[in-house]
């Protein structure tokens, strides 16, 4: 009865056909919540009273799915008086939100999620989930659960889809049983081998465990000459029962031992050839890489007809593995001849010597290092031989040249149909009329052209490079350019946001609607939207790379969490140790926007931060900051402490930036030493007023820089009409870095000071914001802030009181010794000077030192030695400094 | 008693079911049918397969993701690009055969068929044709035989490993062909 119900409320189909190509469509609607239904609606292509395009409906269908969202899509059409109303329904795909554990709680949903490895708001197909529940099973099996089962669904939530997962575990394995079986083996060995056992009797059965076991065994066998050994590893247990019995196969194979019939290898060889045996075992690639080291040996010696061959013979109760040597003699080169050169080619740097063994592998070397130079002269058919007669002793070579006619480069034209791509850059053709032919550059031009091209919206493109020589030998080139359909942005639809807004995406997409597909904008845009730092996977590919013409990009994006902890540890003189913890709140509102707070604590002060940053500023990409801080600091002539706020904004382009601020901070300065000086300072002071920042950084490693520059000019101004002091103080600072040999690299830097008071306020700046010098980060052979004026503390010592000039310049030489230390000598040249009008450089004080490094993962881990070059009476010589960081 | 009153209510049902009046009624034009490796193939798209080839829709949606496939292979071969005019030529053989009952279909969704059917044959021929071996003992009609029943088993072999490298998801069955055919 109940089908003939269903028939009978179904009804009779009606006599409609499908829709033509351009009936009228009367309406269009996406069957869902009005704001989703209003974004979707922008995939499709047709509105009231416009004529019906399948092909903009399969479209829409296709960009709806695109986004990830839905599971089906379906459109259904109704043909009324007005013409065809339009239905899109939707059914939502099971996008995973959170994991459920059913069944035995051997798992909790936490390890199922890393397990399985689902990432929010993926879908949860049923292969995926089948996927994922063969790893979790997986899991369960090396965990010790052998007869463990795993079946996981999808079961829809308010979140979206939750993975469920129903586990039935069965028994968990122990071992009964673990025995070694090696027939004949030798007790000791047997014993040592059974102290490897794992797990042991009574332990969890994990396959995995024993696994690595028998691997160690077989590492102890073959450390001891064992170099056939395999261990194998047998497990048996009755369905249904906990008990494993666990056997231990050894076949160790004979003794071994590596000997040399016919040549004595060096001993640093010989080691190498033996590690090799006693890592990987005896096995063919092992034997045969034993061959080559000693016949690549033997060939940089100059013996040039060597044979090596690899066999075993019986020794005793064991065997050796025999290296059968016939060296041949030894042959160096007598004589080194250039023949037919007509071009002079004494400035190619030959590395076959003179006297030297004769290597078949630097004359080849050699000889292409010769023809590419007469490639370089337009010689584009040059060939140049190596020849060398047979045997030993001192011989004669003679590189053959045959250079073939030169061609010079007389025309070279671009041919295309369509014009070359306004908006590319320009690019300047290595081909140069009056030049000398070269395929090198030919091959550039070309590469050149079809980047250019693909980056115009031609992924297409071919370019064809054709050469004509006249009779005087001049080449005319013209490279033959076919690109292809011009291909078009679409649509650009964004997938997998869930609190960040579209337009924040958008707006770093170079991708546009209507504008060429380029490869590069499709690149920058996925590398922009990357470092936002608020996605953890960012992709842009096509969606329908078939279509002729324009193409829909999709741009698939997965949120990164919104808190972020960053914590901190740091050790300079100033602070000493010193902690910190950074808790940041991104993508506020959706927009990119951040929170964050930083704290910072150390033995000699404190640090309170809270950030605000807005990344696009007034509807262009400009980032701005809100900062509020407090800090306080014990020095050794003064303590302060210090709060306030700025906002700044920060302006990047390439490797410059620039940064405008105004600041206002008050700071009270206390507990100074010589309080006899405080009449004329501020004993609290305010700045407030603007100040900016220009900094230009091309190095190639912030932390740890190799080659590259880093300069930057600041310059604060605070002003009593503002309600600070009024006072104006700048600081330039430059620094290069050069690699001087591979393992090389010359620092050198600059820093100069400046400040000055003006209208009512005393002469010197604030004390805290005085220059000093002196320390890890500056003249290394001083104690930190002791370089420039002292004045005598309340209990008669020496203690430095800063000044509103300094001078500082560095030196330093880093040398890597190896893949953690390096070693460093510097030298050091700098003053502090009271006043700018104080300003003398036959005031400066050098020193000069010594320093390891250690590249940890904190940073380059520093000790300096450094001594003073002219100490004045009652100076120390020198000073040790640990600090992170390079002093530049 | 119980079987006879069961049809007794069925007849009298399918009676009313017949005397109603035909209404219109939604009619389904586009649904996702099936996802290949994250790309869905359409009802529409299956409907024109289905008018072409004549085969129902549950084959015309498994020989549209065996074509999906195969096309998706051959299209990053450059050897078999297609030119304007071999498509133009693939859509007039494809029009010869497929005859009337492709009237109502658009040109465009008859054109990416005969484009992509034709990218699928010249990378057959690039790569499986030269793989062919025949005896040059018999007749040539059936060397000939032969070798078409070679390079069909080679297809045959390279769609099913096509098939087992991908991830293909229903939606649905099919549903079912409301395309009438005329005799």
């Amino acid at each position: 009865m109940g089908p003939l119900v269903a028939l009978l409320l179904l009804g009779p189909a009606g006599a409609s056909s499908w829709p033509s190509e351009g009936e009228r469509v009367a309406s269009v609607v996406v069957d869902a919540p009005s704001a989703e239904a209003e974004r979707l609606l922008a995939f499709v292509e047709l509105g009231p009273g416009q004529p019906y395009r399948a092909e903009a409906l399969r479209h829409a269908v296709e960009l709806i799915h695109a986004t990830g969202e839905y599971e089906d899509v379906s459109v259904e059409a109704e043909r009324g008086e007005d013409g065809l109303a339009l239905v899109v329904r939707l059914s939502r795909a099971p996008l995973f939100a959170d994991v459920v554990a059913e069944g035995d709680r051997v798992l909790d949903p936490g390890a199922l999620r890393r397990l399985s490895r689902l990432r929010a708001r993926e879908p949860l197909w049923p292969a995926r989930l089948e996927r994922a529940a063969a790893e979790a099973r997986q899991a369960l099996v090396e965990d010790g659960y052998p007869e463990a089962q795993v079946a996981a669904s999808a079961r829809a939530s308010a979140e979206g889809a939750d993975a469920v997962f129903r586990i039935d575990a069965g028994p968990r394995a122990h071992v009964a049983v673990a025995r070694i079986a090696f027939e004949a083996g030798p007790p000791a060995l047997v014993a040592r081998l059974a102290a490897l056992v794992a797990p042991r009797p009574g332990e969890v059965y994990r396959p995995g465990k024993a696994e690595e076991a028998a691997r160690r065994m077989r590492q102890e066998l073959l450390a001891r000459g064992y170099w056939r050994a395999e261990v194998g590893v047998q497990a048996a247990r009755e369905p249904g029962q906990p008990g494993v019995w666990l056997a231990f196969l050894v076949d160790a194979g004979p003794p071994m031992t590596l000997e040399f019939r016919g040549w004595e290898p060096p001993r640093a060889l010989v080691r190498e050839i033996a590690a090799l045996l006693r890592e990987s075992g005896l096995q063919a690639d092992v034997r045969e890489q034993g061959t080559e080291r000693l016949e690549s040996e033997l060939l940089s010696q100059g013996r040039r007809a060597a044979r090596v061959v690899a066999g075993e013979e019986p020794r005793g109760a064991g065997a050796a593995l025999v290296y059968e040597v016939e060296p041949g003699p030894t042959a160096r080169v007598g004589s080194i001849r250039l023949a037919g050169d007509e071009e002079d080619l004494s400035a190619v740097a030959l590395s076959t010597r003179l006297g030297g063994p004769l290597e078949e592998a630097v004359l080849a070397a050699d000889a292409r290092a010769l023809q590419r130079a007469l490639e370089e002269r337009g010689y584009v058919d040059a060939r140049v031989e190596a020849e060398v007669p047979e045997g030993g002793g001192d011989l004669p070579v003679v590189f053959r040249l045959r250079p073939g006619p030169r061609r010079i480069l007389a025309s070279v034209t671009v041919e295309a149909p369509v014009p070359f791509p306004a908006e590319t850059p320009a690019r300047e053709l290595n081909l140069q009329p009056g030049h000398p032919y070269r395929l090198r550059d030919l091959a550039r031009d070309r590469d050149a052209l079809l980047a250019a091209y693909r980056d115009a919206g031609y992924p297409q493109v071919e370019v064809t490079p054709e050469v004509a020589y006249a009779d005087d030998g001049a080449a005319h080139v013209v490279l033959r350019t076919a690109p292809g359909p011009l291909v078009r942005v679409d649509r650009v639809v964004i997938a997998g946001l869930r609190g960040t807004r579209e337009e924040v995406v958008r707006r770093e997409l170079l991708v546009k609607e209507g504008e060429p597909l380029g490869l590069h904008r499709v690149l920058e845009s996925q590398r922009r939207l990357g470092a936002l730092g608020i996605f953890e996977r960012v992709s842009v590919a096509e969606i329908d790379p078939e279509t002729v013409g324009k193409r829909s990009v999709i741009v698939a994006a997965e949120e990164a969490p919104r808190t972020t902890v960053a914590y901190g540890i740091g050790y300079a003189e100033r602070d000493l140790l010193r902690g910190s913890v950074e808790v940041t709140r991104r993508n506020l509102f959706g927009l990119d926007r951040s929170l964050s707070a930083f704290v910072r604590y150390s033995f000699r002060g404190s640090r309170l931060l809270a950030t605000f940053r807005e990344p696009w500023l007034f509807g262009r990409r400009q980032e701005f900051f809100a900062t509020v801080f407090r800090e306080e600091e014990d020095r050794s002539a003064f303590d302060f402490v210090r709060g306030g706020a700025l906002v700044q904004t920060v302006r990047q382009r390439g490797a410059w930036s620039l940064s405008l601020r105004y600041t206002y901070q008050l700071t009270d300065t206390f507990n100074i030493v010589n309080p006899d000086d405080v009449g004329r300072e501020f004993a609290t002071s305010t700045v407030a007023g603007p100040s900016a920042s220009v900094v230009n950084d091309t190095r190639d490693d912030p932390l740890d820089p190799h080659r590259g520059r880093f300069a930057s000019a600041d310059v604060q101004l605070s002003h009593a009409v503002l309600g600070g002091d009024s006072f104006v103080k700048g600081f330039l600072q430059a620094s290069t870095y050069e690699r001087l040999a591979a393992r090389v690299v010359l620092a050198l830097s600059a820093r100069v000071g400046l400040a000055r008071t003006f209208g009512e306020s005393p002469l010197f700046l604030p004390r805290p914001d005085r220059f000093y010098a002196g320390g890890d980060y500056s003249l290394r052979g001083f104690a930190l802030d002791t370089v420039g004026p002292l004045a005598p503390g309340s209990s008669g010592e020496l203690v430095p009181v800063g000044g509103n000039a300094v001078l500082l310049g560095g030196a330093e030489l880093r040398v890597d010794t190896g893949r953690y230390f390096s070693l460093a000598a510097f030298a050091d040249a700098g003053n502090v000077y009271p006043l700018v009008s104080d300003l003398d450089p036959g005031e400066l004080r050098y020193t000069a030192g010594l320093g390891v490094r250690y590249r940890s993962a904190l940073g380059p881990l520093r000790v300096d030695w450094g001594r003073k070059l002219n100490p004045r009476p009652g100076e120390s010589g020198y000073r040790f400094h640990f600090a992170l960081g390079y002093a530049f | 008693m119980r079987v006879n009153r069961a049809l007794a209510a069925g007849g009298l049902l399918t009676g009313i079911w017949l005397a109603l009046p035909a209404v219109a009624q939604p009619m389904l034009v586009e649904r996702i049918l099936a996802v290949v490796d994250g790309r869905p193939v359409l009802l529409s798209e299956v409907r024109v397969v289905e008018e072409v080839t004549g085969v129902d829709r549950a084959q015309a949606l498994e020989a549209l993701i065996d074509e999906r496939l195969m096309f998706r292979e051959a299209a990053r071969l450059p050897q078999a690009a297609v030119s304007g005019d071999e498509e133009a030529l693939a859509l007039q053989s494809l029009l010869a055969r497929a005859g009337q009952a492709v009237a109502d279909l658009s040109e465009g969704d008859l054109r990416q068929l005969a484009r992509r059917q034709a990218t699928i044959l010249k990378y057959v021929e690039f790569r499986f044709r030269p793989q062919v071996r025949v005896d040059e003992d018999g007749a040539p009609e059936a060397r000939t035989q032969l070798a078409e029943d070679d390079l069909r088993q080679r297809i045959e072999a390279w769609v099913k490993e096509l098939r087992r490298a991908s991830d293909v998801r229903y939606n649905a069955r099919a549903p079912a062909s409301s395309v009438r055919r005329g005799s």
